[in-house]
């Protein structure tokens, strides 16, 4: 099964991180960076599979596909978000970790906000005071 | 997932490590910055496409712009 190959390859690669941190830190940081890259790119070969089928999905029962987009966007970002996050914070700076995560957040608002106005827009239509 | 890339990235820091001790043992300080230095960048080169890979398969499978 893969969930082991993901496992030993993690646990090697944080042995490999810790024996060279007491030299070179920041080539430990190097590893750990293409560590995570090399697991990433695992993982959106998964998820692209299942974000195959979702859509499929959704095209069956008749869902829009630009609210699929919008979603599955978000989840693109925020996975690149937290990635960039999760670095800048084992590297032990917390401020730019936080910076990436405020860019992701709103990157993420950007993206969702057609969605919201759209909703608003049905809402508003809906309610009697505004059909003038 | 390969581990060839991790070892090479781990064999350069291990390499520098051990050549910036020596550098530093004959009393050849800047040498050794130097050699730290080339180490750093040995290793950036190698991530670099690696971290463009990732962001492309995101892009793809995402469908960021």
């Amino acid at each position: 099964m893969a969930i082991f190959q993901f496992s030993a390859f993690a646990l090697l690669a944080t042995s490999v991180v810790l024996l060279i941190r007491s030299y070179r830190p920041e080539i430990a940081l190097q590893v750990s960076i293409i560590t995570g890259v090399m697991l990433l790119v695992y993982l959106v070969t998964q998820v692209s599979g299942v974000l195959d089928s979702l859509r499929a999905l959704a095209e069956r029962y008749g869902l829009s596909m630009s609210y699929i987009g919008i979603l599955v966007r978000i989840i693109g970002i925020a996975y690149l978000a937290q990635f960039a996050g999760e670095i800048c914070k084992d590297a032990g700076e917390s401020a730019m970790a936080s910076k990436v995560e405020l860019g992701g957040r709103i990157m993420i608002l950007a993206a969702a906000l057609p969605a919201a106005v759209s909703l608003l827009e049905l809402v508003a239509s809906m309610l009697p005071v505004n059909n003038k | 997932m390969n581990v060839d890339m991790l070892f090479k990235i781990a064999g350069v820091g291990i390499l520098v490590a051990v050549i910036t001790q020596l550098l530093k043992q004959s009393g050849r300080d800047e040498m050794a910055t130097i050699a730290a230095i080339v180490g750093l960048v040995i290793g950036l080169i190698m991530m670099l496409d690696l971290v463009n890979n990732l962001f492309e398969s995101v892009r793809q499978v995402f469908q960021l712009y």
